[in-house]
């Protein structure tokens, strides 16, 4: 493909996409890509697919696609008849001969593979009237599953690199930073920071050479939204990088990925060879002046390299450590340069706000908290897979109407918001809306949006002590409220579940949890606790009856948990 | 964290670790480190000593450097693994789901500890904090340790990188012998 070297020859090159694309009235069979289909044979599926259209000759007929995560991963792999939309779920590879013949040529449905509402028990043929799809509101998600991710050209047809377009011929960087501090949107890595104020601290800092990086090393046990942006729809990513480059004058970005994603490595991979081949990466980026390039660097395996100090000192080849601040990274971050550090979601928010205005994005959502927010539903939960919600949908909303309930019969004890640094709110709670400072309130926090819900056959001290093992063995050891304070937690933690627990052990895992928020150098300290503090909060008595010997409410052992 | 060290290890091929040097076709930097001993991991399977003194002469970075962030890192072990590492997510979706008794049921099956190796040199045994695959868990993740070539394979999107990694979803204790089944005449 030719370089790009003008904004108009952009706009040209998707008009011939978009005329191209409506001319083409075959029906499309879209197989769902992701990690979670594949594990249930979606690359299979998709072969079985290439070869009968291959042997029968069917290449003017019907159009093959495979797209990134879907969402409705506990139903995979799935499959999606363009136009008509015709969803069907737990496909498997004998099922692509009637699929292309009943279906995608004769516009039939086949009732055995369509997905059942298990509280209703009838057959949804559209993929839209799906309740887990019906009640979300894709903003980020919106192209996942519509578009090849290995298609630079696909993502140009949805409108793509538009967003760039308008940002380098109709606004200065500064305009595009207002827009962006307008619209309401804070990080969605956890922290919840707005992101145009951080734009405008990097902006203004002093120095020619600024650094920008996507944290993209979801450590989160339980969260894997940003794996699935960057396997499903890299490109928008690449796109808010280029739009925030622009308004802070970075030359040179990052994609810090963890190494435990092979696929979302490889993926961002390819699209950044093709963004850089199309020229729009580069010097001059479509004739604007504008220099911007992109490299990734894999994570190798340690949580904390999440928080943003630690990830600079991952970069540059060190432990990942973290270190005081300030000074902030926007004022001496990557090799001591002004570097702003964005999260996958917060980036791939960018181009539709651009696209579409700060008004509109920030009519979206509560007071506090604009926008969406994409959650990984997981656990005990009928409908385990991503979840896209505007700010304000409350917990139960999210696990009742859109998750289908509690699977196996049983009940809802309680959800656990933010991971290892986040909380269990218990039933009584999930009417909480979920924004930044209701869930704050009730002892959770957004966190990077892992939502695990937990059946009441779990042990809650079992999951505090789960987590603190977490927090123990990530602990980087630089700090000694972290290192040894998380330990001692741990100990007293286990001997509770062993039916060891002392008088006073809850007041003693209290204090201790108090004085590590307190006194640790960085997030992962300051966190840590939480799930402890958020189970003793709403859970007491099942640490006083762990203590007191008295049985455990539930039949498992509270080490072991609930089995599946 | 605490990681073994081997104290006499097998001779290896420095030929290898050259090659993935020279593939970055650049002089190499501090801030590289830490690519270098990915691709050193994945070219034998584990960080051996040889090879990082080899990497220490080639960029002039200290080996007690190498060390420190080898040893700070999940990713790197300095002790050789089985022909097939399996994986075995407990992060907190799957630990919820039963990832625990699906530990217990691979040691016991395998007669080693999670982080051992089978005396056969067959099976590396792990666990991981999490894959991101939460939606199906319990995760299971069999693949070979060393990533050479030979082990490439076709990711969902047909690119050829090293990946090799089978990933089982829903893996119930029940199921493991039939998994290890698929490796163990290979």
């Amino acid at each position: 493909m030719d370089k790009l070297t003008s904004i108009d020859a952009l706009k040209a090159l998707r008009e011939r996409l978009k005329k191209e694309q409506k001319a083409d009235k075959r029906p499309t069979v879209v197989v769902c890509g992701g990690t979670g289909c594949d594990t249930f044979g979606g690359h299979a599926l998709y072969n079985a697919f290439e070869n009968l259209v291959e042997k029968r000759q069917l290449q003017e007929k019907v159009r093959l696609k495979k797209t990134g995560c879907q969402g409705l991963c506990e139903r995979g792999p799935l499959v999606n008849i363009l136009p008509s939309n015709i969803f069907y779920q737990k496909v498997k590879e004998q099922d692509a001969t009637s699929i292309l013949e009943e279906t995608a040529l004769s516009g039939g449905v086949i009732q055995k593979l369509l997905y059942t509402d298990p509280n209703t028990n009838q057959k949804v043929v559209y993929q839209q009237d799906i309740p887990f799809y019906k009640k979300q509101h894709r903003i980020v998600l919106m192209h996942n599953g519509i578009i090849d991710p290995l298609s630079i050209n696909d993502y140009i047809t949805v409108d793509g690199y538009a967003s760039l377009e308008k940002a380098l011929t109709k606004m200065t960087p500064d305009q595009v930073i207002e827009e962006i501090t307008g619209s309401g949107l804070r990080g969605r890595g956890g922290a919840g920071f707005s992101t145009g104020t951080k734009w405008r601290f990097v902006r203004n800092a002093p120095g020619d050479k600024k650094y920008l990086i996507c944290n993209g090393d979801e450590g989160d046990p339980g969260a894997f939204m940003d794996r699935s942006v960057l396997e499903g729809n890299p490109h928008s990513v690449i796109e808010g990088m280029l739009i925030a480059a622009y308004a802070m004058g970075a030359q040179e970005g990052f994609f810090y990925v963890r190494a435990e994603y092979p696929l979302a490595v490889a993926n961002v991979g390819i699209a950044i060879q093709q963004t850089r081949d199309l020229g729009l990466l580069g010097k001059n980026i479509l004739g604007s002046g504008l220099d911007f390039d992109l490299e990734i660097k894999k994570g190798a395996g340690a949580f904390v390299c999440g928080e943003e100090t630690a990830l600079i000192a991952s970069i540059e080849g060190k432990r990942g450590m973290p270190r005081t601040r300030p000074p902030y990274p926007a004022i001496s971050g990557l090799w001591g340069k002004p570097t702003c550090i964005n999260n996958v979601e917060t980036l791939a928010n960018i181009p539709p706000i651009i696209e579409k205005g700060a008004k509109w994005y920030s009519g979206i959502g509560t007071a506090g908290s604009k926008g969406t927010k994409i959650f990984a539903l997981a656990g005990n939960v009928r409908n385990t897979g991503l979840v896209e919600v505007p700010m304000g949908t409350t917990i139960r909303e999210i696990i009742f109407d859109i998750g289908g309930g509690i699977a196996r019969k049983r009940n809802c004890k309680a959800a656990q918001i933010g991971g290892p640094s986040g909380g269990c709110i218990p039933v009584e709670y999930l009417d909480t809306p979920i924004d930044y400072e209701s869930l704050q309130k009730v002892g959770a926090i957004m966190g990077s949006g892992g939502l695990i819900v937990m059946d009441d056959k779990t042990s809650m001290v079992g999951m505090a002590k789960y987590f603190m093992n977490f927090i123990q063995d990530e602990s980087c050891g630089k700090c000694v409220p972290c290192r040894i304070g998380t330990r001692r937690m741990l100990e007293i933690l286990t001997r509770i579940c062993d039916g060891q627990g002392r008088e006073g052990d809850v007041e003693l895992l209290s204090e201790l949890a108090t004085k590590i928020k307190e006194t640790s150098l960085c997030g992962l300290g300051q966190t840590g606790p939480n799930p402890v503090l958020s189970t003793i909060r709403y859970f007491r008595h099942e640490y006083d009856d762990l203590i007191k010997g008295k049985k455990p409410q539930q039949t498992e052992k509270p080490s072991d948990v609930s089995a599946a | 964290m605490k990681k073994e060290i081997l104290t006499k290890e097998p001779p290896i091929d420095l030929e290898t670790l050259e090659r993935e040097i020279a593939s970055f076709n650049r002089k190499l930097s501090s801030g590289d480190l830490i690519a270098i001993l990915q691709k050193t991991q994945d070219a034998y399977g584990y960080l051996p000593r040889g090879g990082l003194e080899f990497i220490s002469r080639e960029t002039s970075i200290p080996l007690a450097r190498i060390f420190g962030v080898a040893t700070f890192y999940a990713q790197f072990s300095f002790i050789p693994k089985g022909k097939y590492t399996i994986r075995v997510c407990t992060g907190t979706a799957c630990h919820v789901r039963g990832a625990g008794q699906v530990v217990e049921e691979l040691e016991r099956n395998l007669g080693i500890k999670e982080g051992d190796t089978t005396k056969d040199l067959k099976f590396t045994l792990q666990s991981v904090a999490c894959l991101g695959t939460c939606a199906l868990g319990p995760i299971v993740v069999v693949g070979s340790s060393v990533k050479s070539g030979a082990s490439c394979c076709d990711t969902p999107f047909g690119h050829k990188v090293a990946l090799g990694d089978k990933f089982y979803g829903q893996v119930a204790p029940e199921k493991v012998e039939e998994i290890l089944e698929n490796y163990r005449e290979a």
